[in-house]
């Protein structure tokens, strides 16, 4: 699904991701643990466009419909099905919760289809049809956390990529938001990459993931031995504590 | 009663003109000192167009804004593009030159004596409206901008390339990951803004009979003072602003005693300093969080 291999890209001087190869398999999800700094932002950042790469490939599918990611716009990947959910959330403060739905579906110009997939996001987060007329900035953190991620839905991505989801969330929203990533997985088929600060959580959900330090890979394995692992159970699972 | 009208006619140029900073300013937040030479190149298209149109004139201003619209959107290709991520002072200065660039090429090419323009009889009738006579151009300056203002706001708010440019005007990180394409974005407002400054060009020239390269100097500081008062960024700002400041002017110069006529911007730049001071971020501007 997605194929990345000695990725290396700077912001401004500084060399963030150095040759970064791993693939993340159609239909799982995979996480990415690492601690703040190490890189996992600027990656999905890389993988959606916004952020140019140095050298190094990363594809997107495979056959004739593979997507050359490294030399794309962000609209580009949108159009390709590779959706970006960024950290903070980002949903446009100003505006109400259903243009921000709209926008999600910006590349969609069916608008008999854009209605069905914003009554399925309401479906989904009951909470955002009866704000639906609101300034989504002046819902709450959890909130804007279900609309950012109905917004990425709008776009039907084969691929989403999820930056700290969970951020300044009450336990019960995260888990909420979790559970929900767990049935667009399954029931939908979205191939879900995942940056989570909390490690366990996102282990606990993911099937396979890896470890950046310092902007290197670590490791690549089944998420059930990333949670056996002694190291990795030291530094990013809090547990001892 | 004429004076209302003056300063309805002169307030609406203002207002066409400053939607355009607002547009521009908006989406990548750049002030555009350049603006106001969209004016002058509307105003002397008109003068070419003039020549050749013969029966076909009611044409001439749709094509104004069609000139507009490309030469807007060319120069934000060649000129704008590659410093669209420089710091803003750099923008600021880019857009300085390029303005003294086309007053001077204008000069070169154009001549630096000021021509006069006469648009079709049309624009000269006299109009009998509510006990008063005016020429038709001070109906149709109003009523154009007017419209033109109602449809620019109604584009921005209701459709789906006015939402990406809301969209991009508040997050533009955001709106790429909305799968909104910047450049194109960008085109389109610097596009619509210069064509509305230059249909303004061709009104100014038809009212006041005269034009010169130089001539969108004035004009256009006076409209980004009026997108400044109106609130940075916001498209109803921009028109109150514009009518506001078209206000300010006639009634200062109704109002004050003659000797003091001639000095009338002392009075509206004060007005300005005196609103500015009361409401900073302008009347309908909003407190703005650094954008993303």
């Amino acid at each position: 699904m997605l194929s990345i291999n000695n990725l290396n890209v700077f912001r401004g001087k500084t060399h963030v991701l150095q040759d970064v190869s791993f693939e993340v398999r159609e239909g799982e999800i995979f996480s990415l643990v690492g601690s703040n700094g190490a890189g996992k932002t600027t990656l999905l950042m890389a993988l959606s466009g916004i952020i140019s790469i140095k050298s190094g490939t990363a594809v997107l599918g495979s056959g004739p419909d593979a997507v050359d990611i490294v030399n794309s716009r962000p609209e580009t990947m949108v159009r390709a099905g590779l959706v970006h959910c960024p950290e903070g959330r980002q949903v446009f403060a100003r505006m109400t919760v259903e243009e921000n739905l709209r926008l999600g579906a910006y590349l969609d110009n069916n608008p008999a289809r854009i209605a069905a997939h914003m009554e399925q996001a309401f479906e989904m987060f009951p909470v955002l049809r009866e704000r639906r007329a609101t300034a989504a900035g002046g819902m709450s953190g959890g909130e804007q956390m279900m609309l950012a991620l109905a917004r990425a839905l709008m776009a039907r991505p084969k691929i989403l990529l999820l930056d700290e989801p969970s951020l300044g969330l009450a336990p019960r929203i995260t888990e909420q938001i979790f559970e929900t990533l767990d049935d667009i997985n399954r029931k939908q088929g979205v191939t879900i990459v995942l940056v989570e600060q909390n490690a366990m959580m996102a282990l606990e959900l993911a099937s396979r993931g890896c470890v950046l330090v310092n902007g290197r890979l670590d490791k690549v394995s089944d998420a059930a031995d990333l949670l056996r692992d002694p190291q990795i159970v030291a530094s990013y699972l809090g547990v001892g504590q | 009663m004429q004076q209302m009208l003056n300063a309805l006619t002169l307030g609406s140029l203002y207002a066409l003109v400053a939607i355009g900073f607002s547009l521009i300013f908006g989406v990548i937040r750049l002030v555009n000192f350049a603006h106001g030479d969209l004016m002058m190149i509307g105003a002397f298209s008109t003068l070419g167009l003039l020549q050749v149109a013969g029966p076909l004139w009611a044409l001439i201003p749709v094509l104004v804004l069609g000139i507009g619209f490309l030469t807007g959107s060319l120069i934000e290709k060649v000129v704008f593009r590659s410093v669209r991520n420089a710091p803003m002072i750099t923008g600021f200065v880019v857009t300085l030159s390029l303005s003294v660039v086309i007053q001077n090429l204008g000069q070169m090419f154009l001549g630096a004596q000021p021509r006069s323009l006469r648009l079709p009889e049309f624009f000269s009738s006299r109009v009998e409206f509510a006990g008063l006579s005016m020429p038709a151009i001070d109906i149709v300056i109003p009523v154009t901008t007017i419209v033109l203002a109602i449809a620019v706001t109604r584009f921005v708010y209701r459709s789906r390339v006015g939402a990406a440019m809301r969209a991009v005007s508040e997050n533009i990180v955001a709106a790429q990951l909305m799968g909104i394409s910047i450049n194109r974005v960008v085109m389109v407002a610097f596009g619509l803004g210069s064509a509305l400054a230059c249909l303004a060009g061709f009104f100014w020239g038809g009212k006041f009979g005269q034009i010169d390269p130089i001539m969108g100097l004035a004009p256009g500081l006076k409209a980004f003072i009026a997108t400044i008062i109106g609130g940075v960024g916001s498209i109803p700002g921009a028109i109150l602003g514009g009518y506001i400041l078209g206000f300010a002017e006639v009634m200062f110069v109704g109002f004050l005693p003659p000797e003091y006529a001639s000095f009338r911007d002392t009075f509206v730049f004060g007005t300005l300093i005196v609103i500015l001071l009361i409401r900073p971020q302008g009347i309908f501007g909003i407190d703005e969080e650094e954008r993303a």
